[in-house]
């Protein structure tokens, strides 16, 4: 289908025969650099920043060091330390630091344990910039009530893919079937294997698991981070969440880009606006094909997280989204990252301890 | 409501009253101005005594009342492109007066109009033009299409959008904020190929005229203008029309009598036929690129304008109109295989079909009675049904065999929304005194909104077995509401000197269980300094009930219309304006300053896109908030002579502030608005030296449009301890394009031929071929240098849609 769409675009395209695309220079004001600082500060965890300059869009320097940078930590209004600054480092993509002459920034590092309810200051002091404060207090820790399952669908039909391998096939005893393809991850070699087994038309193939988690709340405005936890059971790896609860901003089930993969990285974040005060029921549900009998763990983990890292990542969620390639600019509406750095960039957050909810669940054939 | 609608009947009264008490005896002379020869009636046109200086103008249906005391009456009439009537005699009682005005040989003569009583200088009405549709048709236009609208972005007050657009943005207003009406029935998209052409045909249209504020009581419903069209009621007497090809599309205007002096009929259509080009084209580029077999294959755009008037005259008193539109824009691609694979000594046959349209347009239709109620009242009774409605299919078909096996998907993908409203409305055009003309009535509109839904439509079957299939609609919360509209204004002539224009506007509109009220005052003073010298002042408060969710670059026809909710309310908005206005020998000089706030605004979210395929609720997606706008009109114009035109430059601002809690943008502080464009220059000029030729110039300049670019790149943070590289955005449209400037020149050769008039026309747009930018985006590339490093470099770009672009036509006048 979408190889075909291109088709449909000629028109458009022809449409357009007459355009230009040129280079043109920039005749503003080259904007200066910015301090940038992110951290996410966990409960129970120790302070940890990566601080640069940000760098105007035309420029192709890298250097983004912050000349004779210090950062002094307070914490309930009381000096704690200063935090060890790493002039030389290099962010890697998977996360590591290494010494590298290519792109480096500062990264900064102490010893002090976060505890609930701190409320942690920040000081930045550099050559570059005027001293920056940043503030956050460390959220505590949700209370779940309740985790289990509220009902399952036995769903017959094979689900249908527009895989060049799944076609109907005839088996040894001559009866239709259908070779289904399906992944599990496989913890030693730390790959994902592929494997086919056989569906019969009619045969219950995979079933919908819906789930209920009670949180309890406060009374206070909080913001929730929910993770869904990597379970290994039976045959499959796989953690695959869905939910259309009101919290997550109204998705529709019936949607057929379904944004809310819930996987091992991504956040999934909302607020207490609808049942502040409140216990909150939380809906959500697996949907995935079984195979045979076997018993399966479902784990989430639920953290508080402070206002700014709540506003960051709506905002980053919205950027992410925003992007489609080069007709951003011209279809989609300009997204503005939140940041809680008093004049300069990014965002200093605050998680609270994740509450671990666990149920098991057996899956008949 | 009930307060609202007693002070406005209260108001009435007491005017009608004191108006009656302070009359001396007068009688009325009323009737219609017509054109000789057609018997088209003349809207605007000026009727007054030289004996006392009273004196009226036509309203849109060509007719007057004037209101004199008894003794000698010197009457005149005049309209531009016609010779004066004259007529004296005793007025002794109340009269009817049909007045038929013989137009100028040099029809090339026309300006932007200027009424004798009410006229630049003598009226009370301000920001107000009026174009005559003669001299929209000498404006150069992009593809030789003469374009309404595009000729209304030529004002000062009222600025295009992006390159090409037909969006008007005025006095610091979204394009949503115009109510455009096509004989009285507000069309809801005026915009064809993204925004490149307007719906209007100009050979169908008589008269337009443009309110940039200081609106009559008599319009509501929309913030920032109002665009009033009338389209051609029909020659009475003699049959002819004209026929026109241009570049991308062919014209057609016939009129003539259905019944002699009695019915008569105007009609009109439009068609562009770049897709008979395109369609073959398109065969020929997909065979050779694709890497399938393609059968067929065909692809196109087209539009089309059709326009039908047929007015009835029953007797002097009793006039019955009917006016049908109807305009589409259709976008379509179709793609047919067939193959034939051989395997293990079986034949395959597979077909796979490939269908997609995209088409929306406006449908409207409008009964309309005149009335003469009496000889100090005239009468309009209107029903009116308006619709826009826009669609976008795909088809996706797969079929195989193989062996006693078959297999086959049909996919169905439609979207739809569109908006469809029923209108009953009544007004009056009353003048019980000769210093008062009075205008009032009520309308209810019975709206049905439908914002957005989407059909999925999913089938696969295999002969061994069984079907699947899925059927889902998504969206499609339909919303119905009902509106309604009382109003009432007097035009007072308190003195030789002091004119004052007073009205209300009071309005409801009720949905979903909730009812909005609005009372909007509107007031306008003139003091008459001298004879050619006047200083006005006006208020206007508007309330509008739908908001147009549209992109903020470019003109599509998936900007949704949705009507304020519970959750969504509706816009407000109050307007100041003062200005001086100066005639001398033939020129109109004015200078005007506004201020104007709006309140409830809404734009989309930070990273809201329509181009998405999911049903969340629009409301989610919006936000609301204020505007704040002023700026300096000034304008000059030169309506006799063999050269005539105007130049228009508009000094101005437009901000907007969206500060309400869980509804910020820009972090809640104040940005320019998407088309705050400091400087707009516009300077029109035709020239006519004789009858076989004419040719005109426009010279556009304005500052540039606003965008939002990330100045500043850095490291974010991710959730899973990444750092993927963002843009940091200051602040919204923070960047401005490079100034916008485009030279148009056109040139009219004229011949008489036995059947009628051929007319060559040559138009030349963007005579200077400057770069006017579309869109301007920023571009990251990677390239290896000569030592293996790896080198990074930016740009900006920018794209431009039309460089010169000369267009020949050729029309017929028969």
């Amino acid at each position: 289908m979408k190889h075909h769409l291109k088709y449909f675009a000629l028109a458009a395209v022809l449409f357009m025969a007459t355009s230009c695309i040129k280079d043109v220079s920039f005749d503003g004001e080259e904007s200066a650099p910015k301090l940038v600082v992110n951290g996410l500060q966990i409960v129970g965890e120790t302070p940890n920043l990566c601080i640069e300059k940000s760098r105007f869009f035309m420029s192709t320097s890298t250097d983004v060091m912050v000349k004779n940078l210090s950062v002094k930590l307070y914490v309930n209004d009381a000096f704690v330390e200063d935090l060890i600054v790493v002039d030389s480092c290099t962010l890697n993509e998977d996360g590591y630091y290494h010494d590298s002459p290519n792109y480096k920034f500062n990264y900064c590092y102490g010893s002090y344990v976060y505890q609930e309810g701190d409320k942690v200051r920040f000081e930045v002091h550099s050559d570059d910039f005027d001293t920056t404060e940043i503030e956050i207090t460390m959220p505590g820790q949700p209370v779940v009530m309740d985790f289990d399952t509220t009902r399952v669908e036995r769903i017959c039909h094979p689900t249908l893919e527009e895989d060049p391998n799944y076609y109907w096939a005839i088996d040894s005893q001559g009866n239709p079937c259908c070779p289904q393809y399906s992944e599990y991850y496989d913890e030693e070699s730390h790959t994902w294997i592929g494997y086919y087994d056989t569906i019969y038309p009619g045969q219950l193939d995979y079933c919908k698991v819906h789930f209920n988690l009670q949180i309890a709340n406060t009374p206070q405005k909080e913001y929730f981070n929910l993770i869904p936890v990597e379970g290994f059971s039976g045959s499959h790896y796989y953690v695959q969440l869905y939910s259309t609860d009101p919290v997550f901003s109204n998705m529709d089930i019936t949607s057929l880009i379904n944004n809310e993969y819930h996987g091992k990285n991504d956040h999934n974040i909302f607020s207490d606006d609808l049942f502040q005060g409140d216990s909150y029921n939380l809906s959500f549900y697996d949907d995935w094909v079984y195979f045979g009998n076997y018993d399966k763990t479902f784990s989430v983990n639920l953290h508080y997280i402070e206002e700014n890292y709540y506003k960051y990542l709506q905002s980053f969620d919205a950027y992410k989204d925003s992007d489609l390639g080069e007709l951003t600019y011209l279809i989609a509406e300009p997204t503005q990252i939140y940041s809680n750095v008093k004049d300069g960039i990014g965002i200093v957050g605050g998680m609270g301890r994740a509450t671990s909810a666990e149920m098991k669940f057996h899956i008949q054939k | 409501m009930k307060t609202g609608f007693l002070s406005l009947l209260l108001c009435f009264l007491s005017l009608t009253t004191w108006a009656q008490r302070n009359r001396t005896q007068t009688f009325t002379i009323s009737g219609y101005v017509i054109d000789s020869q057609s018997k088209e009636t003349l809207l605007g046109a000026s009727v007054f005594d030289a004996n006392t200086m009273k004196g009226s103008v036509t309203n849109n249906y060509g007719y007057y009342i004037l209101v004199l005391p008894p003794g000698h009456v010197d009457l005149q009439a005049s309209y531009v492109g016609y010779n004066k009537f004259e007529n004296s005699f005793e007025l002794k009682n109340d009269t009817t007066i049909n007045i038929s005005l013989s137009s100028e040989i040099q029809l090339s003569e026309v300006t932007v109009v200027g009424k004798t009583i009410e006229s630049n200088v003598t009226g009370t009405q301000m920001s107000t033009i009026d174009i005559p549709i003669m001299q929209i048709k000498k404006i150069p236009a992009i593809f030789g299409e003469t374009d309404v609208i595009k000729s209304l972005q030529l004002l000062p007050g009222v600025q295009s959008g992006t390159e090409g657009s037909a969006g008007m943005y005025v006095r610091g207003g979204g394009p949503d904020e115009n109510l455009v009406l096509l004989d009285g029935v507000p069309l809801y998209n005026v915009n064809h190929a993204m925004g490149f052409f307007s719906a209007f045909n100009a050979d169908a249209v008589k008269n337009v005229t443009l309110y940039k504020g200081n609106f009559p009581a008599r319009f509501g419903g929309r913030l920032s203008s109002v665009v009033d069209v009338h389209t051609k009621d029909g020659d009475m007497e003699h049959y002819h029309g004209n026929i026109s090809i241009g570049l991308i599309a062919a014209k057609i205007n016939v009129e003539g009598p259905i019944v002699k002096d009695k019915t008569a009929f105007n009609l009109s259509f439009r068609r562009t036929y770049y897709d008979l080009f395109t369609a073959p084209l398109a065969q020929l580029v997909l065979k050779q690129s694709s890497e399938e077999d393609v059968d067929k294959a065909w692809a196109g755009y087209y539009f089309y304008d059709f326009n039908l008037k047929v007015n009835h005259k029953f007797s002097d008193k009793d006039r019955l109109f009917l006016s049908i539109y109807s305009g589409d824009d259709k976008v379509y691609a179709n793609v047919k295989m067939n193959d034939e694979y051989q395997s293990d000594g079986q034949t395959e046959n597979y077909s796979e079909s490939l269908g997609a349209d995209w088409r929306w347009g406006n449908r409207i239709a409008a009964l309309r009675w005149n009335h003469v109620v009496s000889p100090k009242m005239f009468m309009n009774v209107t029903g009116t049904y308006t619709q826009y409605r826009h669609l976008m299919g795909a088809e996706f078909e797969q079929n195989s065999s193989f062996g006693t096996t078959q297999y086959s998907d049909k996919f169905n993908l439609d979207l739809n929304s569109g908006i469809f409203d029923w209108t009953g409305k009544i007004d009056f055009d009353y003048k019980p005194h000769e210093s008062h003309d009075i205008k009032f009535g009520l309308d209810a509109t019975h709206h049905s909104y439908n914002p957005s839904a989407a059909g999925i439509h999913f089938k696969e079957s295999a002969s061994m077995a069984n079907d699947f299939t899925l059927d889902s609609v998504m969206g499609g919360s339909k919303f119905r509401a009902w509106e309604t509209d009382l109003y009432a204004e007097d035009n007072w002539n308190i003195s030789n000197f002091l004119k004052l224009n007073l009205g209300l506007h009071y309005s409801t509109f009720s949905i979903e269980g909730k009812t909005y009220h609005s009372l909007q005052p509107r007031a306008s003073l003139r003091v008459l300094a001298t004879e050619s010298l006047s200083f006005k002042a006006g208020y206007a408060a508007m309330t509008q009930y739908v908001h147009l969710l549209s992109n903020n670059n470019i003109s599509l026809p998936t900007d949704l219309w949705v009507p304020v909710t519970q959750r969504i309310q509706p816009m407000d908005a109050h307007q100041v304006a003062i200005g001086a206005f100066y005639d001398w020998k033939g020129f109109e000089f004015s200078v005007e300053g506004y201020y104007k706030y709006m309140k409830n605004v809404v734009e989309y979210k930070d990273g809201s896109s329509f181009f998405t395929l999911d049903a969340t609720d629009w409301q989610d997606k919006v936000v609301m908030g204020d505007g704040y706008s002023y700026g300096i009109e000034f304008f000059a114009q030169r309506t006799v002579g063999k050269v005539t035109g105007w130049v228009g430059y508009t000094w101005a601002h437009a901000n907007r502030l969206f500060n309400r809690p869980g509804q910020e943008l820009n972090f809640g502080e104040m940005f320019p608005a998407k088309y705050d464009r400091r400087h707009d220059l516009n300077i029109v000029l035709s020239y006519a030296p004789s009858e076989r030729f004419d040719m005109a110039a426009t010279f556009v300049y304005s500052s540039g449009n606003c965008a939002t670019l990330a100045m500043q790149e850095f490291d974010g943070l991710y959730m899973d301890g990444s750092y993927p590289q963002l843009g940091y955005v200051e602040y919204r449209n923070n960047y401005r394009f490079n100034s916008y400037q485009r030279l148009d020149l056109g040139f009219n050769w004229h011949k008489q031929k036995k059947h009628g008039e051929r007319t060559w026309s040559l138009n030349i747009y963007n005579t200077l071929c400057h770069n006017n930018p579309f869109l301007v985006y920023p571009e990251t590339h990677t390239m290896t240098g000569y030592t293996g490093e790896e080198l990074i470099y930016h740009r900006l770009r920018q794209v431009c849609i039309f460089p010169i672009m000369p267009s020949l036509s050729y029309s017929f006048k028969f």
